[in-house]
Parts: C-alpha cells; sequence; structure tokens
C-alpha cells in the first residue's frame, strides 16, 4: 500500500509540476515550455523505446506526442490533470504508430498498448525507481535482527573493512564475515521471496 | 536521440502566447445559441406566414424546445470529444437517453398520437430539409472545433453529425405542419438515426478489423 501511495504523490508532484509548466507556456514563456517538452521527451523516450524495435522508429513517435502535445497546446485546461492530458495524446500516438506496423507485418504479434496512468508516470522515472528501491531495501533491513543490521550496515553502506568492523562491534574477525554472509543470505532470500501481505503493495 | 532534441528547441522557439480554449459546455452553450438561433428566427418567419393559427402551433413548438436538450448534450459530448483526455461517452448516452424520453413526451403532446394524419403529404421531404438545415449547425461545429485537438476523428465527427441532424431535427417539427406521431418518429427522427448508422457504420467496421487483426 505504501509504495501504490508513493506512486500517487508522485504523480501528483509531477502533474503540479507539469501544470504549472503548461499554464506558463500558454502564456508565452519559452523557457517554460523548453523545459516541459524536454522532460516529456525524456519520459516518453524511455516507454516508447521498449515498445519499438527499430530505434529509429521510437524517435519518430517520441517526435510525434511532441508535435501532438505542441498542436493541443490550447486545449489543456488548468483545471484538469496534465498527466491524464499528455497520458491521453502519448497513448494515442503509440497506438497509432503500433497500428501502422500491425498493417506493415502482419506477422507482428502484439496488442494496443493500455498503460495504467500511475505506472505510465511513474515506473519509468529513473528517480524514482531508485527511491523506491531505497525504500524497499529499507524495509528488508528492518526483518534482520540487529547484529546482522549493524554488519551490513558498516561493511556495505558505509564501506569499513572486516578488521575495522570486527574492531568496533567487539566480535572476531571470522565471526564478522560468518554475519555477513549469513546476512546477505537472508537479504537475497527476503528480496526474491514473493511479496506477503502487508509488506508490498 | 539528436532529432528529439532540435524538435524540442524548434517547437519552443516557435511558441506563441495562446489563449487556452473554452471549457467544451461553455462552447455547446455557443454553438447552441449560434447554430439555434438564425434557424430557429427563419422556422419562425415562416411559420408566421404559414400558419393558420398560433394554437395549432403550439405543440410543434414545445416539441421542438424539448428536442433541443438531448441536441445541447450531444453537442457538448461531440465538443469534449475534440480535447484529449475528456470522457464524452457518458454525455452521448445521456443524450440517447434524452432522446428516447424525448419520442415519448412527443407521443403525448402531439394531439394526433398514434394516427397516421398526413394534411400536406410530407413525408421524406422532411428528411431532406432536415439534412439541409443541419449543414449550418455542423459548420459551426466545425469552426468551434478547428482550434481544438481531435484525437479521434471518426467519433467526434459522428457526434458531430449527429448533433447537428438532432437539432436540425428538434426545430422541424415547428415549421411541419403534420402532428401526426408516426410521421414525426419515422420522418423527423429517422434523418437523425440514418445519419448516425451511416457515420457510424465505417468506424464500426474498422474498429472490429483492427480488433480482428490484434487477435
Amino acid at each position: 500500500m505504501k509504495k501504490k501511495e508513493n506512486r500517487l504523490h508522485a504523480l501528483e508532484a509531477l502533474n503540479t509540476r507539469w501544470c504549472d509548466l503548461l499554464i506558463s507556456s500558454q502564456k508565452g514563456e519559452q523557457e517554460a515550455y523548453r523545459l516541459f517538452l524536454g522532460e516529456l521527451a525524456k519520459k516518453m523516450e524511455r516507454i516508447v523505446t521498449p515498445k519499438f524495435q527499430d530505434h529509429s522508429r521510437a524517435e519518430d513517435v517520441v517526435q510525434e506526442i511532441l508535435l501532438g502535445v505542441h498542436k493541443a497546446l490550447a486545449t489543456f485546461d488548468s483545471s484538469s490533470s496534465a498527466c491524464s492530458w499528455v497520458y491521453a495524446i502519448a497513448r494515442h500516438k503509440i497506438n497509432d504508430s503500433l497500428r501502422v506496423i500491425y498493417r506493415e507485418d502482419k506477422r507482428f504479434m502484439g496488442g494496443e498498448v493500455d498503460f495504467n496512468l500511475v505506472d505510465f508516470i511513474c515506473l519509468v522515472d529513473e528517480g524514482f525507481l531508485q527511491f523506491e528501491a531505497q525504500e524497499t531495501l529499507q524495509e528488508l533491513f528492518e526483518e534482520l535482527n540487529e547484529e546482522q543490521r549493524t554488519v551490513l550496515r558498516l561493511t556495505k553502506l558505509e564501506g569499513l573493512s572486516v578488521d575495522e568492523t570486527a574492531a568496533q562491534m567487539g566480535l572476531s574477525v571470522s565471526n564478522v564475515k560468518v554475519l555477513t554472509h549469513r546476512a546477505m543470505k537472508q537479504l537475497k532470500g527476503l528480496v526474491n521471496a514473493p511479496p506477503h501481505e502487508g509488506a508490498q503493495s | 536521440m539528436k532529432n528529439v532534441d532540435s524538435l524540442v528547441a524548434k517547437l519552443s522557439a516557435d511558441l506563441r502566447p495562446q489563449a487556452p480554449l473554452w471549457s467544451p459546455a461553455k462552447r455547446s452553450l455557443v454553438w447552441l445559441f449560434l447554430s439555434a438561433f438564425p434557424l430557429v428566427l427563419l422556422i419562425f418567419l415562416v411559420e408566421h406566414q404559414n400558419a393558420a393559427s398560433q394554437a395549432e402551433a403550439s405543440h410543434r413548438i414545445w416539441v421542438g424546445f424539448i428536442g433541443l436538450l438531448p441536441t445541447l448534450f450531444a453537442g457538448w459530448a461531440a465538443l469534449r470529444a475534440s480535447v484529449p483526455a475528456k470522457n464524452w461517452k457518458p454525455l452521448a448516452y445521456l443524450s440517447l437517453a434524452i432522446l428516447a424520453l424525448w419520442v415519448l413526451v412527443s407521443f403525448l403532446i402531439l394531439p394526433e398520437a398514434h394516427g397516421a394524419h398526413n394534411p400536406q403529404g410530407h413525408s421524406w421531404e422532411c428528411s431532406i430539409t432536415i439534412f439541409a438545415h443541419a449543414l449550418f449547425p455542423l459548420l459551426i461545429l466545425g469552426l468551434l472545433m478547428r482550434k481544438a485537438y481531435v484525437l479521434d476523428p471518426a467519433k467526434a465527427v459522428g457526434v458531430g453529425v449527429f448533433s447537428s441532424v438532432l437539432l436540425a431535427s428538434a426545430l422541424h417539427p415547428v415549421l411541419c405542419p403534420n402532428e401526426s406521431t408516426l410521421h414525426f418518429v419515422v420522418w423527423h427522427l429517422l434523418a437523425p438515426l440514418g445519419a448516425l448508422c451511416l457515420t457510424g457504420l465505417p468506424f464500426l467496421v474498422w474498429k472490429l478489423r483492427t480488433k480482428i487483426k490484434n487477435t
């Protein structure tokens, strides 16, 4: 549930930001428009490239989306969601291009793209994914015992050597090695385990 | 993606201030006023010259005014369909529901309900007049959609044609002296429904073909 909330927060933050940029763009502020188009292009590249094996075709689709947004700028209504507005144009352009591929190559298998709006906005954002990964790791750390947490923090996060860790924790070097190995093994098991109720969304 | 970067630079350099488009609700009211006013004026002028008595025409005037309600919703749906991320389907369904109610009310209002009385031989002429009258609202709708961004032209044009024909159809009872309900349903409503089928059929065929291709 927490992940879902985080994604919704990210969506809301992006929506506010894009909404401001689009309103400024409608007023003719070129810098705001350049910023918005730049952000949009990067996001679209990450979405479109995996869908189209041909790189130049993916680039064409991103350009189509940008041109569509440019033509539709006057239709943006500040009282509605900027993300939904962009999503509608992008989804239409991507599906349009996929339809062209179906027509050209009848062997091409695959359906129309039907993104979930939240995933569409969040799952392609590197910063957001990194943030989510850190949060997940933090949750998994909580499952380890105190000694294992400390040994992983010192050796893996703070970068201390085994000797330094052993000295700091008052343990033997071999003990630290065993503790680290077991903690890593347990962490690996937790990462690979299917999400249980309450831990993941 | 060098081309994308240069496109971003070009588009932002070409940017000029542009006023946000009026909301579809506001534009649909403008559309209804601009389209209906000249038609109403024309119809009333003709009616004033031709009507034997105003009392006879009053039923038909009521039927016409009630018919403006589904027209407004259909026009609103068409203008919503021309803006990205606006859901137009509930309005289109609402318009169809009110259209059904309109037919029902017409049965109650028109005095010769269920009758096949046809005093002046109006039949297919009414349908043709409705189509001719629909061109003006369609033109206004097209002008109002000009600055919009239509993602799915087939749907937007389909609903637009339907709403325009519906408007002409709503105002036509005032002009037509035939008060037979049968005539009203067959010749006045046949026109918009026929237009709906004609505009919707190619879209349905295309959609079906795409679905078959994808499976």
